[in-house]
């Protein structure tokens, strides 16, 4: 293996470990599922690699990561065709602090939105993108997708009425 | 951010900050699987050349059998021109907001396939909205469209028209709200803005109307699938009128565009004409059913009786 492609693995491999809990954490809300979010992320991290050299020339590899990461989920999506079933809580890691209710609550509220909507409304708001980044990764515009956290945002608040205090302080 | 969407963020990064997922696993995996991406990709060179040559013969014979007005598709494949009800384009110059792609031509049938028809375009939309919904009976065929049904999702009669054609005579490459939108006034009647009208690109939502739950006007463009295709999706309202049409052209990937409005009422039952606040579904829902690779031009014969 020549200089350069071993200096290319190791900026991946760092770049990888770094990016990859963060990349675990948009999946698993974008999908619900723990097997498949590391599905999605392993294929996504698969893209980097492929395309490693050419990406780091090119264009923010953060920007690629994600961008990666939602195609692969909306593909996922547009196959599988079926409804979400929350899996069972035992299949998953856990870490002290964490709230299993609390995610199983968000994530059947996030199940009823339209997979492209689902993954808007993530990457806004847990991954904290700007709108028009948002908007760069699906090759739509800011006003669509200030649109689309509206509807959502409108409908997850419907949703999730009964817990409206806890969950939505105003 | 306001109060809600920075709660909204709490949220989400409680629900997931705790998380632990076999990262080493991950990144094992990634790479491996990344391995083999590059060794398919190689291999994948080598085999391109003979495969262009291959398309450009099917293209010439799928071009050739357009223009025969014998086939089924073929009625659908030329209509380039918008469906009468819904009037005409805006005469005056509105934002662009253009996606242009070079498209294939869509593959010829298989073995088994027949071209497309309105059975196939019904039995496959049955397939893609919820099993619940009634439909009446579809008309075999109507100007500038392959079917046209009314559908009651429970809450109102609608109407719902699709369209197939190869994206290359489609008419509709590339998708553009101001070419391909249509932009309503405020007299009764659906006719074009004259200046001044809602942006294509940018349709700010009335005061208190996404709290209000009044239809909200809106075009945008988008990539799918992965960028090697686009979509326009379009909210359409005609106040004081109650219409809203739910619109979506997709031209796909594979070279095969799909048009699918969806209005709140039958267009041709005179009082009926708005029977329901809204079509039914959401706009984003019929943005994946237009998308759906189930349409093709030539589809299993069993499909289409």
């Amino acid at each position: 293996m020549g200089d350069r492609e071993s200096t290319g693995l190791l900026q991946y491999h760092e770049f990888a470990s770094a990016r990859a809990g963060q990349l675990f954490r948009i999946a698993y809300l974008m999908c619900g599922d723990w097997h498949e979010a590391q599905d999605l992320v392993q294929t996504c991290l698969a893209k980097l690699y492929s395309s490693w050299h050419r990406i780091q020339k090119s264009e923010s590899v953060d920007a690629y990561a994600r961008k990666a990461l939602l195609h692969t989920y909306l593909s996922h999506r547009r196959l599988r065709r079926s409804g979400e079933i929350p899996t069972a809580e035992f299949a998953e890691g856990r870490a002290p602090g964490d709230n299993p209710e609390l995610r199983m609550v968000l994530t059947e509220a996030l199940s009823t939105l339209t997979p492209r909507n689902r993954a808007v409304m993530v990457l806004r708001y847990l991954d904290d993108l700007s709108v028009e980044d948002v908007a760069g990764l699906l090759d739509t515009t800011p006003a669509a997708i200030k649109s689309i956290c509206n509807r959502s945002l409108k409908q997850l608040r419907a949703l999730l009425g009964d817990d409206r205090e806890l969950l939505f302080q105003e | 951010m306001n109060a809600a969407e920075d709660r909204l963020s709490e949220l989400m990064d409680a629900a997931t900050c705790a998380l632990d997922p076999p990262i080493e696993a991950l990144l094992a995996g990634g790479e491996r699987l990344g391995r083999a991406r590059r060794r398919r990709r190689h291999i994948a060179v080598g085999a391109g050349t003979a495969a262009v040559v291959l398309l450009a013969g099917v293209g010439v014979a799928a071009g050739m059998r357009d223009t025969n007005p014998g086939d089924s598709y073929g009625v659908a494949g030329h209509q380039v021109r918008p469906p009468q009800s819904l009037g005409p384009l805006p005469a005056s110059p509105v934002p662009s907001l253009t996606l242009s792609s070079s498209f294939p031509v869509p593959r010829g049938p298989r073995p088994g396939e027949v071209p497309i028809n309105a059975a196939a375009a019904f039995n496959i939309l049955r397939k893609l909205v919820p099993a619940s919904w009634t439909f009446g009976a579809y008309l075999p065929s109507s100007p500038g469209w392959l079917l046209r049904v009314n559908v009651d999702d429970g809450k109102g009669v609608a109407q719902i028209s699709v369209r197939v054609a190869p994206v290359v005579k489609s008419g509709m490459d590339p998708v553009d709200c101001a070419k391909q939108g249509y932009w309503a006034s405020a007299t009764p009647s659906i006719s074009p803005i004259s200046g001044g009208g809602a942006s294509p690109s940018s349709n700010p939502a009335p005061p208190g109307a996404l709290t209000s739950g009044a239809p909200v006007p809106e075009c945008f463009v988008e990539g799918i699938d992965d960028g090697a295709g686009n979509a326009m999706v379009q909210v359409i309202t005609a106040p004081p009128s109650k219409i809203v049409v739910d619109r979506v052209i997709a031209n796909q990937a594979t070279g095969v565009a799909v048009e699918i409005t969806v209005q709140n009422g039958d267009p041709k039952s005179g009082a009926n004409a708005v029977t329901r606040t809204l079509p039914p579904g959401t706009i984003d829902k019929w943005n994946s059913i237009a998308i759906d690779h189930m349409w093709q031009l030539y589809v299993p014969a069993a499909l289409a009786k």
